[in-house]
């Protein structure tokens, strides 16, 4: 008896082997008669007799102790989940647990491998549909931006988009968050995503050249890369992009302190397809590294930004003799470059196809620079400087002198211009200049001059002068004369124009305004309103007079009948009331598809029938800000014009 | 005299030109090798058997021709002379005793009826594989601790087509996947991008 109770269970007792020595105890042939070798007398496991019908019960399955697919060591796994072929298979597998779905986005291309199926034939098609179904053609695109950028996200997406398509284009914006997106995200996307062509990763101070090389290995049709502050990268990790991918044709590397001249000269001798290079406030970069970039033979570059870097007057000089194909330069923020650099530039007479200039804060263009420059590019046609505070009068003047094909001219925040440069400018302009744009230049003020008869500026067709407190009635008829045919006129933020100003401008218009801008000019009444649709009316498409406070009802009656092609009306925060809109609705053949009445508080409920008689052709309606239209009356609005995108 | 005769005999079995070559140069001489030796050497000594020692300390004998042909660690052990065929066992102590018969059950079928049909063979194989979860896992380990080829092969397409098809909440059931690790919202993510996996 003894013996039975100090039984410390070991299984040989039964004869037969205790029944629940095998594992699943589901069988059904266990309960079948049970044989004469084996003792009904229970098996030496400190439980209670179970007595039949034997029952089922969850616990006793938890006991004992099924074990699991998670205690296979990855290798096992991985070699279970690269024999799923592409497809929903492993899209589903890629939601089963965070394990598999890392495991899954390890897997690339090559190492996924079919069934051996008994025919020959068969397995070699199944093959190759896999092969064309991974990655695709890369026709999703997918963006993760602060807290749902991190690992797991970018391998579901590798693996998900593997089988509908393929990853095309991906940007990331990093965040301060926990989670964040690490080496091994990248790592997934590069095995999983071959077909991608766009990268963009912002702010992911987490990811390391590793990361980027892993990019590098696996998605080799890599067109267009896009990195900004990321810290931790690199010229070893873009060498290896720049590198491995030859279909590389855009980069972008802004902030990035670690990056610098062994990456460019890198891109100078592997890149041969490269068109645009931006790169900003990398302080590594220098002009050695942009001299490789630009000395190389086999790379052209098209479009290039250089903002924010230590770079001197060399790169200048390299880029004016090497740059026979850039035809978009942008230099913004260069400190170390001066008058030198600019003047050798233009000297270089490398940039013949140069089209579009765009020089930022940069204190070495002078005068002197940007004639050199004006002279060294016969072919460009637009040009736009911003806080150029060495540029005077002369030196604008001498520039438009010099060049021979300017079409387009943008001045912002040069405050040594006054008008003398602007109508010199325009006297000099030699016929071809068609588009002239002036941003808070502060030098303007308004003298009345007399000046020498001239030919009128017949190519000029669009004025912009934004912001210029300067700029009054006697420059504006001075304007009116020279340019008889503009079609587009902007004058913003202009105090100092009124009606008298106005009307000598449009008088003296020969050709038919077309856009019409004159946002903020508070002195602006009906009266000159009135004139304009009168005399421009008929060709008039866009007109904004957005904050001219003087402007009222009368000027909506004069715009309803006179301008039938008037396809976009903006009078935000004019004093419109009821009435005018009821003329505007009144108007005949009228064609308004954008109309914007924000902040105009006297519009009411009362426009209602108005409004929706407008808008039958409305595309856009603005009614932000308008205190006195209830919630009701946009309700209403919002249902019965269903096409019209309604702001409120 | 039992040696005489097994000799005359191997030295039939070979072909001319491998009697002629059974010549091996020992200290700077060439020296006939015995025949015999040579091509037990090429037969991997069919006659010899091996012995495994489960976790559970029990021994098991089998064919080393068998082990060999299928197991690359056991064959690697063998080649580079670390074990003594009179005195040593393998000690495998990753493997307990009911899955080390079960693989050298396999080995042993493969080996003998590896002129089978196809259909004959993967019947087999599928009865071979009819075992719990468990059993499946603890094969797998040892196959791969093992190092045999077709048994992992083997296992790995059983349990690829146990995941095939299935959806999400089956797969986490029969594979015992308590914890899925992703974050609630991850999860609920997932359940919104692909209703038709769960």
């Amino acid at each position: 008896m003894s013996k039975v109770f100090g039984f410390s269970g070991v299984d040989n007792f039964c004869p037969g082997g205790s029944i629940y020595a095998c594992g699943n105890p589901k069988e059904a042939s266990l309960f079948l008669p049970l044989g004469p070798q084996v003792d009904v007398y229970f098996p030496p496991r400190k439980r209670s007799r179970i007595s039949a019908p034997f029952v089922f019960n969850g616990e006793w399955l938890e006991q004992k102790q099924k074990t699991s697919i998670e205690s296979l060591p990855d290798e096992c796994l991985f070699e279970i989940l690269r024999r799923l072929p592409a497809g929903q298979d492993r899209s589903a597998c890629a939601c089963v647990s965070k394990r598999w779905l890392m495991c899954l986005s390890n897997i690339c291309k090559s190492e996924i491998c079919c069934n051996k199926s008994a025919a020959p034939q068969s397995s070699l098609s199944v093959k190759e549909g896999d092969d064309e179904e991974f990655g695709g053609e890369g026709y999703l695109s997918r963006s993760l931006e602060g807290k749902k950028a991190t690992d797991i996200r970018l391998a579901a997406i590798a693996v998900g988009t593997a089988s509908r398509g393929g990853l095309g284009k991906l940007s990331i914006r990093g965040s301060n968050s926990d989670r964040v997106v690490t080496n091994l995200g990248l790592k997934a996307v590069g095995h999983g995503c071959p077909s991608l062509k766009s990268l963009s990763l912002w702010n992911i101070a987490t990811i390391d050249d590793e990361g980027l090389i892993e990019i590098a290995n696996g998605c080799q049709q890599l067109e267009k890369l896009d990195l900004c502050k990321c810290p931790a990268i690199t010229d070893k990790g873009l060498i290896a992009v720049v590198r491995k991918c030859p279909n590389l044709t855009e980069l972008s590397l802004e902030s990035c302190p670690n990056i610098g001249n062994e990456c460019l000269s890198a891109i100078g001798k592997s890149c041969s397809n490269l068109k645009s290079i931006a790169i900003k406030d990398c302080s590594s970069v220098g002009d050695q590294g942009i001299a490789c970039l630009f000395s190389s033979t086999n790379l052209l570059l098209s479009k290039v930004k250089l903002q924010a870097l230590t770079i001197s007057d060399l790169s200048l000089a390299v880029i004016g003799h090497y740059g026979k194909a850039v035809t978009d330069l942008v230099l913004n923020s260069l400190p170390n470059v001066s008058e030198r650099g600019f003047w050798v530039m233009g000297n270089g007479n490398g940039l013949q196809k140069l089209k579009s200039l765009t020089v930022g804060p940069c204190l070495g263009l002078t005068d002197v620079g940007l004639e050199a420059v004006g002279k060294g590019c016969p072919n460009l046609k637009a040009i736009h400087l911003r806080k150029s505070t060495l540029l005077s009068d002369n030196g604008l003047v001498s520039f438009v002198k010099a060049t021979s094909s300017l079409e387009s001219l943008q001045l912002e925040e040069c405050h040594r211009i006054s008008q003398l440069g602007f109508l010199g400018v325009l006297f000099n302009c030699g016929a071809i200049l068609k588009a002239i744009s002036l941003t808070s230049c502060f030098g303007f003020k308004d003298l009345n001059m007399v000046l020498p008869p001239s030919s009128p500026c017949e190519s000029l067709r669009s004025l912009s002068i934004i912001n210029c407190p300067g700029f009054g009635n006697a420059t504006l008829s001075v304007l009116g004369k020279q340019c008889p045919q503009l079609q587009h006129v902007e004058l913003s933020g202009l105090n100092g124009v009124r009606d008298a100003g106005l009307l000598s401008l449009l008088e003296s218009n020969e050709g038919g305004l077309v856009k019409v801008n004159l946002s903020d000019c508070v002195n602006l009444t009906d009266k000159a309103v009135s004139s304009l649709v009168n005399l421009h009316g008929w060709t008039l498409e866009v007109l904004n007079l957005d904050g001219c406070k003087n402007v009222s009802d009368a000027s909506m009656v004069a715009i309803a009948k006179n301008c039938p092609l008037l396809c976009d009306l903006d009078v935000s925060k004019c004093t419109i009331t009821d009435t005018g809109i009821a003329a505007l609705a009144e108007a005949k053949q009228f064609n308004l598809q954008i109309l914007s009445l924000s902040g105009c508080s006297l519009v009411s409920d009362r426009s209602l029938p108005s409004l929706k008689k407008l808008g039958s052709t409305l595309l856009g309606l603005n009614i932000q800000h308008c205190n006195s239209i209830s919630s009701s009356t946009v309700d209403m609005l919002v249902e019965q014009l269903w096409r019209c995108d309604i702001l409120s | 005299m039992e040696l005489l005769c097994i000799r005359q005999w191997i030295s039939g079995l070979l072909p001319t030109w491998l009697s002629a070559w059974c010549i091996k140069p020992v200290g700077g001489a060439l020296v006939r090798q015995e025949p015999e030796y040579i091509l037990l050497a090429l037969m991997g000594s069919p006659l010899k058997k091996i012995m495994l020692c489960s976790s559970e300390k029990e021994i098991f004998s089998v064919e080393e021709q068998v082990m060999v042909q299928h197991s690359v660690i056991i064959n690697n052990m063998i080649e580079d002379g670390s074990y003594n065929h009179e005195e040593s066992k393998i000690p495998l102590d990753c493997v307990d005793s009911k899955t080390l018969k079960k693989v050298i059950d396999y080995c042993t079928h493969h080996t003998h009826h590896h002129n089978d049909n196809q259909e004959d063979l993967e019947a087999w194989d599928a009865q071979f594989l009819n075992v719990d979860s468990n059993g499946l896992y603890d094969l797998l380990m040892a196959a791969n601790y093992l190092e045999i080829r077709n048994l992992l092969d083997l296992i790995y397409g059983t349990i690829k087509n146990m995941i095939k098809g299935k959806k999400i909440d089956e797969i986490r059931r029969i594979f015992n996947i308590k914890d899925h690790g992703f974050t609630p919202e991850e999860e609920e993510q997932n359940r919104k991008e692909y209703p038709h996996f769960y």
